[in-house]
């Protein structure tokens, strides 16, 4: 029965979703009102319901003074609800857009481009119908002044004042500011605040961020009293161009209601506009440019103190030189004192750069190698003044110092004021006389390298047409004299010098060792065509010898020089 | 007489040479470059053309044109490609200019640098005697054979071939009128020679284009396979 119950129970809740799913999407545009007062934000909400497959398309219109915020959202809600048995299942997905007027008037809106469920749609079907008008309450309640130079150069700080305030005499519980600039200007860098630019008090900008505010004393206008505050941004002009301040905003407003519980107070907001200014970025001119400019530009003050000014020579001097001003104080080029000549008698040996806000401070160490020195000479550096609109040389003050002289060499100083150089090897005034190497020509190296293995090949055939002269037998050959040498070294005995000379004249006349073993060497150097006749004396006395001496001396053997002297003589005579 | 004839362009161009020297010394650096200039146009020899191109490369350093020096220096070690002071102010020049080095060190690098280190004729001695060396593994082999020489043929093989690398390389270079980008920020090449033709790419300073073609006023040159026309006072001719 309990099964039953819940399967009854079950069967809407699973059925409705699919119920609701397939009711068709809605998309609804519209801003929350019509009429708004300049000044103020207006949201634009963007509903897409039935399903959650939504997205909007940018980008977003563009219409003349008005300024659409980024998009906030998607917001997705889903919600099922079961009333008397019928079950809804409601998915939204929704989008809010603030639309910020920057002058009165009236304007149109176009319809907004979103995908839903795969399809492309516009909404809404005509175009939005949006009414600005001045809030002359606030414009009399309040005011707000902005406050830029003109123009400006390239490099050259400026500050961006703006004044705002309500009239004392009305209650005013909360306020802040609306700056469509604030943190976009392009072709500009945001410097760190002065100690002028720093406030007593905080102010939101934008809804998100917050900056100091400096109140400032009441005055009278139109009339009332105002209570008046003050904010300072400074900048620095990276480029040419113009920077363009679009109109700002100062909302004041008095709570009519205080919230209770989760909803919020009820408060009655005014509104004072500035009106939109635009900064000329103009480039440092090149006409007047000094070489040595550093870069700086404004108006500069240098100072300048030593940390000593009675010393002897060797010792090293702290000259520290402050510029301040109006400035680009963080990115000028200080000087380089290695570089000039009224410091060549100071080797500069280290430099300690800090830079802040409204100071620029560069201590120089210097060793002082000249006892003639009478005082630390000024520190020059160029600017371009915006002011004159011409080149300024600004030096600090020269510092009297006394350098007392030192017997004998300064230790220290070669090695700490010498750096090593670079320069050029020195040009070469000795003619080189002569051709050098002469070309062979490229055509003539081809011709022998292409040559080669055919000489080589030729070469080779011939060769071996009397046999592979890396045969066993040529080899026996060619190294026969080497081996006598060796076997003779060895023999103890004429019996086996005879067997060494018999194999080595084997080896040279290729024929086997047994064929020397007896023979007739008469008969055979007689046969034998071409061979010397004392070759063959020789050849016979020697075989004679060996052989009386292995029969009847008790086998002495010979001197082997004079067996190696015949086996020369052989060589020499027709055996080679 | 005809000795003395013969005598008269040394004896002139080491009279410029000189008084270049002398108006070097006395950092008259635009005279000096002057007088060198006149001494290369009558040089002959390539070793004393490279010492000319050096020291025109020193005058246009001291003049502080870098770009021009690299020129220069370059076009010296071209002729000269071992001088170790032509690479020192080379290098110098390179960094004075703003261009990376011409030898980074790394392998490319260094085995280009080996194989340009000679110049064409030394390329062809060194592949004379590398020839020679294998003509006498050759005839061992031929007239003794066995594996030793037949070894010592390959080898001999080898060693031409290595041999062969600077004379290939001068080879596949020959021919070739290579031209640096001397003008300061580079130049732009187009597709015409005129100024409003489109601008096709930027050749930066440094960079080396091969010649093409030229029209008065304009050099047609190739770069990475394109073809471009760039203002003659742009470039510098590397092969003097």
């Amino acid at each position: 029965m309990r099964a039953l119950l819940a399967l009854l129970l079950l069967v809407p809740i699973l059925g409705a979703p699919a119920a609701a799913q397939s009711r068709e999407p809605e998309v609804t545009v519209q801003l929350a009102t019509p009429l708004v007062r300049l000044g103020a934000a207006v949201p634009l909400q963007v509903t897409v319901e039935h399903t959650d497959d939504a997205q909007l398309l940018g980008p977003l219109p563009e219409v003349d003074g008005l300024l659409f915020g980024q998009p906030i959202g998607p917001s997705v809600n889903k919600a099922f609800s079961l009333v008397q048995g019928v079950a809804t299942h409601r998915v939204t997905v929704e989008w809010s857009i603030r639309v910020r007027p920057t002058r009165a008037g009236t304007f149109e809106i176009p319809p907004l481009r979103l995908t839903v469920a795969g399809e492309e749609v516009t909404a809404p079907a005509a175009p939005m119908q949006l009414e600005v008008i001045e809030d002359s309450e606030g414009a009399r309640r309040g005011y707000f002044d902005l406050e830029v130079p003109e123009r400006v150069f390239e490099g050259q700080p400026f500050t961006i004042e703006a004044r705002f305030g309500f009239d004392q005499s009305q209650p005013v519980d909360r306020h802040d500011l609306y700056l469509p600039w604030w943190k976009a200007l392009r072709g500009v860098i945001e410097l760190e605040p002065t100690v002028l630019d720093r406030g007593r008090d905080r102010i939101v900008v934008n809804d998100r961020d917050e900056t100091d505010i400096e109140p400032l004393r009441p005055f009278e206008r139109d009339g009332s009293v105002m209570r008046a505050f003050q904010f300072r941004s400074r900048y620095l002009a990276s480029r040419p161009g113009t920077l363009q301040l679009g109109a700002s905003t100062y909302r004041f407003g008095v709570v009519l209601e205080r919230g209770r519980g989760f909803s919020r107070d009820r408060v009655q907001y005014y509104y004072a506009q500035s009106d939109p200014v635009e900064v000329e970025v103009v480039p440092v001119p090149e006409e007047g440019r000094p070489f040595e400019w550093s870069g700086a530009v404004g108006s500069l003050d240098v100072s300048r103190r030593v940390d000593r000014r009675d010393l002897q020579e060797g010792d090293t001097l702290q000259l520290t030189v402050s510029w301040t001003g109006e400035a680009n104080l963080a990115f000028l080029d200080p000087p380089d004192l290695s570089r000039l000549d009224a410091f060549s008698g100071f080797r500069l040996v280290g430099t300690t750069d800090e830079s802040f806000a409204d100071e620029r401070r560069v201590r120089y160490d210097l060793l002082c190698a000249d006892p003639d020195i009478l005082e630390v000479p000024p520190v020059p550096l160029w600017t371009f003044d915006p002011e004159t609109e011409a080149y300024r040389l600004v030096e600090s003050r020269p510092v009297p110092i006394r350098v007392r002289a030192v017997e004998g060499t300064i230790v220290g100083f070669e090695e700490a004021g010498a750096p090593e150089a670079v320069d050029l090897a020195d040009v070469n005034t000795t003619p080189r006389a002569g051709a050098g190497v002469l070309p062979l020509g490229g055509a003539a190296l081809a011709w022998t390298g292409a040559g080669l293995p055919l000489a080589w090949l030729l070469l080779r055939t011939l060769v071996r047409r009397r046999g592979d002269p890396a045969g066993p037998e040529a080899r026996r050959r060619r190294l026969a004299r080497r081996r006598l040498a060796r076997e003779l070294a060895s023999a103890a005995s004429a019996s086996a010098q005879g067997a060494a000379l018999a194999r080595f004249l084997a080896a040279r006349t290729r024929e086997p060792e047994a064929a020397w073993v007896g023979r007739d060497v008469e008969a055979w150097a007689a046969a034998r065509e071409g061979l010397a006749p004392e070759l063959a004396t020789a050849l016979v006395e020697v075989e004679r010898e060996l052989d009386q001496r292995a029969w009847a001396s008790e086998d002495q053997p010979l001197e082997a020089a004079r067996l190696l002297a015949v086996a020369d003589q052989v060589l020499r005579g027709g055996l080679a | 007489m005809i000795a003395l004839l013969t005598a008269l362009p040394l004896l002139f161009a080491g009279d410029l040479d000189e008084r270049a020297a002398e108006a070097y010394r006395a950092q008259d650096y635009p005279t000096a470059a002057a007088l060198w200039e006149q001494a290369l146009a009558g040089a002959k020899w390539p070793g004393e053309r490279a010492r000319l191109l050096y020291n025109l490369g020193n005058g246009a350093y001291r003049r502080e044109q870098y770009l021009e020096a690299v020129g220069w220096y370059t076009a010296s070690l071209r002729l000269a490609p071992r001088d170790g002071d032509a690479w020192k102010n080379l290098e110098l020049a390179r960094s004075s200019a703003e261009l990376e080095p011409a030898d980074r060190g790394d392998l490319a690098a260094t085995a280009r640098r080996l194989v340009s280190s000679l110049t064409r004729a030394e390329a062809e001695w060194l592949l004379l005697l590398a020839l020679l060396g294998w003509a006498a593994c050759l005839a061992g082999e031929a007239l003794r054979g066995g594996r030793t020489w037949r070894r010592l043929c390959w080898l001999g093989l080898l060693a031409v071939l290595v041999a062969g690398v600077p004379l290939g390389w001068h080879l596949w270079h020959a021919g070739e009128r290579p031209l640096m980008v001397v003008q300061g920020g580079g130049t732009q090449g187009r597709s015409e020679p005129r100024s409003d033709a489109t601008a096709l790419r930027r050749l930066e300073p440094g960079a080396v284009v091969l010649w093409r073609d030229e029209l008065p006023g304009w050099v047609g040159v190739r770069a990475d396979g394109t073809d471009l026309w760039v203002r003659e006072r742009a470039v510098f001719e590397l092969e003097r």
